[in-house]
């Protein structure tokens, strides 16, 4: 069929581009037809003509539509349509040099496919201008788009020389052509270039968001090096599959693929990243690993009201149909208020959960419309046990004062459900046991060999399952599977923390050949023959301090004798060397009950303590005081003729106001708060060391307490003057405290109490050698309102420090070792001192590598 | 400070010293009898090592190292509230130093609460600390 065209027209073109002289010479037409005749294609324009008719004018952007649907027909073959223009009943553009494209179209009888199945006729014309060097080069503009792009790398996210194309199509340079990223040809040429250009080895990032990009496989060429981002976002990547083959050996800090379709399937099953996992660390910001382990089957998969059979109280003989079922099985515990978290609900649980049956593992747990949530498997013994004999209720445990002996009733129970089969098993699913496994190869240091259990449910990685450590059998088995990863490497496994009530059998342990330290501290041991079975294990050093064992004997050296009865070849207990005089060693604090805790932190001790410290604070310290408070002050610190005259002058302040050595009746007693505080007023600033501090509860009850502390403060007036001066004041202090309580039900719960003062004192000592030496090295993660546990350093951060002091100084690692921890692991501190060592030839030439 | 304040609190010092007198020189020389210092169900902590009662203070007396103390400050305060106790109960605080065995001399304090029974001065709690914690 024959149509007549346009006439000849000439298009120009911006810059020193030539202009494409249209003549038509070739009038055949080509439209509705699979075949057309090769011999005539050479490499002159082609005129194309997209018939839409205007069908397509409802759409917000028409023309992109008709791009989009003209592109998906040519298939990923090259294809830059120039001169684009857009008609009301057709468009038309020209193109050359695209004979695959040209088969494509041919072969879909040169009809495109709109949206909603119509179809769009188009025309051909062949050869309607001569081609001349000089004119429009598609892919010669990219390259200089690309070169362009080069010259201004941009920053994101603090990362610098990111190369941002960022919705590339969109460039004013592509005004008279038109370059699509979904087009896979168009890519490739596009990720060459920017391959090609000499400048590419400064990018350390590329931006390809919004260019409704498909396929990754262009992408492959950037494989050799690590950039810091590639951002995906906002394209059209279908295939998880596909991605992950697309960018297996791309390797960048940041992925970022949000806004693609693909985020749907993710969302299902994070897991499906897997394999991608040492590729980018971050995914549109979450740690990838962390990705999958958000997948929770309650939120992704499981549909409560359809999914799975409910056994309730009904029809309990029902759970037998499910007895070797291998899915999943969620158990339903409402709890509309909220009132148990986690942690309680599991404990509550686990007094049910019968210890001589299959370990019971909650897995995804979950608080969903007003219900605790988790899914079981492979423990169908359990399940009967919880349905059967505690007939699907939770017991509720209360500690109720009967007189003097606390005792546990069950005087309340919350009736639960199950909902049985609920999900299959499904390979992304969490297995335990290499989930454990997982967490235990995270938790354990090969350079000291210590596998460190503490808490060990608190570790990010057994976040969706509970490895309630208070059934033996849990225990056993995930020790079982350490001993066989540690075999012969581990030296010390520290399990404190860890609900632990027994040990069923010390096999695992025996299989760690190299063991030799077991921290067993605050768990709920109850009595030392739940652990009797590690006596063949030949431990030198074990922990049970904060057991309920340990509150049995009421000498510190009947303990050990009871202990070194059990475990005979202890060196070490708690910490405490046996091998010197046992049961003397010092404690840090001693509380009469440990209720009285309380007392040594927020609720007094410290409050009084920061707020005695300077004077604008100080004076807040009236609140504890009342009208008949007595105080005294003592001073066993005289200043002498090598004391400095600030130092003298901070010790005379104290010396002021304190009673003499043999006190004289009757003077320097103060007494009535405003007395006291007139004293206060005219101490000096001081700050404390808080970690010095040991303090003695000597009595607490419902009326009154008795506390006393001592460790060391320094001098801290004017501040700046004992900088210019040197080392400050350093001073032993002890105080000592008779509390009355003066209000109770006081607080949000009703049960604080309000304390006063009845009697005071303040000693101040000189300080000795040592703990002028030691003191304040902690201060300041005490100035940061820290606590120091909060900030102990994991072990591997020192790991790393360790490592860099080695770069640095070049010492064996012992020396290595030894100058950090004397420093306590400041790096600069260590450092300052390694050079003073050299300096003063304390190193021998055989201290270094 | 009221007349019976401070005949109350010239009398707690004077209390204090005859007290400190005898618990020393117990301490040092007739550790056997030390137990008799206390009230049947006192409190003691040595270093932060606790013990209660009467015989439980006695034993752990009788595992210390023989000692030697020089007391070189003394304060004493009567505690005059009474949710404390109906009972006369003064605090008192001692310091000095001491030499235990082999070891070098430290410094170390002490705090008693001790109180009125039958006519006779008995220790209610007491808390020992050595300024230099190793044994």
């Amino acid at each position: 069929m024959k149509v007549k065209m346009s006439k000849r027209r000439i298009i120009y073109f911006d810059g020193r581009v030539a202009p494409i002289n249209l003549e038509y010479n070739d009038p055949k037409i080509y439209s509705q037809c699979k075949n057309y005749d090769q011999s005539g294609i050479s490499c002159n324009w082609h005129e194309f003509r997209i018939n839409h008719n205007g069908l397509l004018n409802y759409l917000k952007d028409s023309t992109e539509t008709i791009l989009n649907i003209l592109f998906a027909a040519v298939d990923g073959e090259e294809f830059y349509p120039v001169a684009y223009q857009a008609g009301t009943k057709f468009d038309t553009f020209l193109a050359r040099a695209c004979r695959p494209a040209l088969d494509k179209l041919f072969a879909q009888g040169l009809k495109l496919r709109g949206p909603s199945g119509a179809t769009v006729p188009i025309t051909v014309q062949f050869n309607v201008a001569a081609f001349e060097q000089n004119q429009i080069s598609p892919q010669t503009l990219i390259s200089q788009v690309v070169n362009r792009l080069m010259d201004s790398l941009e920053q994101h996210g603090g990362i610098s020389n990111i190369l941002n194309l960022r919705d590339f199509s969109s460039k004013h340079y592509f005004r008279d052509v038109v370059v699509r990223l979904s087009n896979a040809a168009t890519f490739t040429h596009l990720c060459n270039a920017i391959n090609q250009n000499d400048r590419f080895c400064a990018v350390n990032g590329l931006i390809l968001a919004s260019n409704g990009i498909r396929s990754l496989k262009p992408l492959q060429i950037f494989g050799r090096v690590e950039y810091a981002l590639l951002d995906l976002s906002n394209n059209r990547i279908r295939s998880v599959k596909q991605l992950c083959e697309d960018l297996a050996n791309i390797k960048a800090n940041e992925l970022k693929l949000e806004n693609n379709p693909i985020m749907k399937e993710i969302g299902k099953s994070p897991d499906c990243l897997k394999p991608l996992m040492y590729n980018f660390k971050l995914v549109d910001g979450d740690p990838i690993d962390k990705m999958y382990k958000n997948y929770n089957p309650f939120i992704h998969e499981i549909n409560v009201q359809t999914n799975g059979e409910r056994i309730d109280k009904t029809n309990m003989p029902a759970l037998q149909l499910f007895k070797d079922s291998p899915d999943w099985h969620a158990f339903m515990i409402p709890d509309p208020k909220r009132e148990f978290s986690k942690d309680v609900i599991f404990d509550y649980l686990f007094i049910s959960v019968d210890q001589t049956l299959s370990e019971f593992y909650p897995c995804y747990y979950i608080y969903q419309q007003q219900e605790h949530r988790f899914l079981v498997r492979n423990c169908f013994d359990q399940i009967h046990n919880l349905v059967n004999n505690c007939s699907l209720e939770l017991k509720i445990p209360n500690l109720v004062d009967t007189d003097d002996m606390p005792q546990i009733i069950y005087d309340r129970s919350i009736s639960f459900y199950l909902l049985m089969n609920v999900c299959t098993f499904k390979k992304r699913h969490l297995d335990v046991n290499s989930t454990i496994e997982e967490a235990l190869q995270k938790r354990y240091n090969a350079m000291n060999r210590v596998l460190d259990l503490e808490q060990f449910q608190q570790d990010d990685t057994l976040k969706n399952v509970v490895v309630h450590m208070s059934s033996p059998k849990i225990t056993h088995n995930i020790l079982t599977i350490a001993s066989r990863k540690f075999i012969s490497n581990c030296s010390e496994i520290r399990m404190c923390n860890n609900k632990i009530v027994s040990l069923l059998s010390a096999r695992p342990l025996s299989l760690l050949i190299s063991l030799q330290a077991l921290d067993l501290g605050h768990n709920w041991i109850s009595d030392l023959t739940d652990i009797k079975s590690l006596r063949v294990l030949h431990l030198k050093s074990l922990r049970l301090h904060g057991n309920r064992l340990c509150n049995a004997y009421r000498l510190p050296c009947e303990y050990i004798a009871a202990v070194k009865e059990h475990f005979p070849h202890l060196t070490k207990l708690d910490g405490v060397d046996l091998g010197s005089k046992p049961g003397l060693a010092p404690q840090k604090n001693f509380l009469v009950n440990t209720a009285a805790y309380e007392l040594v932190g927020l609720l007094f001790l410290n409050t009084f303590l920061r707020e005695f410290e300077n004077l604008d604070d100080r004076y807040n310290l009236e609140k504890f005081y009342t009208d008949h408070t007595i105080f005294t002050m003592t001073c066993t610190c005289t200043a002498n003729r090598d004391t400095s005259s600030t130092h003298k002058a901070a010790i005379n302040k104290f010396t002021a106001y304190a009673r003499c050595e043999k006190m004289q009746p009757g003077s320097a007693i103060h007494f009535g708060w405003a007395n006291i505080l007139h004293i206060y007023m005219k101490l000096p600033n001081v700050k404390h060391d808080f970690s010095s501090l040991q303090t003695d509860v000597m009595h607490y009850d419902s009326k009154s307490a008795v506390i006393y502390v001592t460790g060391v403060l320094r001098d801290a007036e004017p501040e700046k003057a004992n900088v210019l001066q040197g080392e400050p004041l350093i001073l032993a202090f002890s105080r000592q405290f008779i509390l009355k309580v003066d209000a109770e039900g006081q607080g949000i719960c009703g049960r604080a109490r309000r304390y006063k003062i009845t009697n005071e004192r303040l000693n101040i000592m000189k300080a000795s050698t040592k703990q002028t030496k030691t003191s304040f090295k902690l201060d300041a993660y005490f100035n940061n309102g820290m606590d120091v546990k909060d900030e102990e350093e994991s072990v591997d951060v020192k790991e790393h420090k360790l490592l860099l002091f080695q770069e640095i100084t070049g010492l064996l690692q012992v020396w290595c070792t030894r100058c950090l921890e004397d420093a306590n692991w400041n790096f600069e501190e260590a450092l300052k001192n390694f050079l003073k060592m050299e300096a003063s030839n304390e190193l021998s030439d055989n201290s270094f590598l | 400070m009221d007349n019976e304040l401070k005949s109350k609190v010239e009398a707690c010092s004077r209390t204090a010293e005859d007290f400190t007198r005898i618990y020393y020189a117990s301490f040092d020389n007739r550790r056997q009898h030390m137990g008799r210092l206390y009230i049947d169900n006192a409190i003691f902590s040595w270093n932060g090592n606790g013990a209660n009662g009467r015989d439980m203070i006695e034993r752990y007396f009788s595992e210390l190292p023989s000692s030697s103390h020089q007391l070189s400050t003394l304060d004493a305060q009567p505690i005059l509230d009474a949710a404390v106790s109906n009972q006369l109960t003064y605090l008192i605080l001692a310091s000095g130093t001491v030499k235990y065995a082999e070891q070098p001399m430290r410094w170390f304090q002490q705090s008693f609460i001790i109180t009125a029974e039958n006519e006779k001065w008995k220790i209610a709690s007491d808390c020992y600390r050595l300024q230099e914690c190793m044994l």
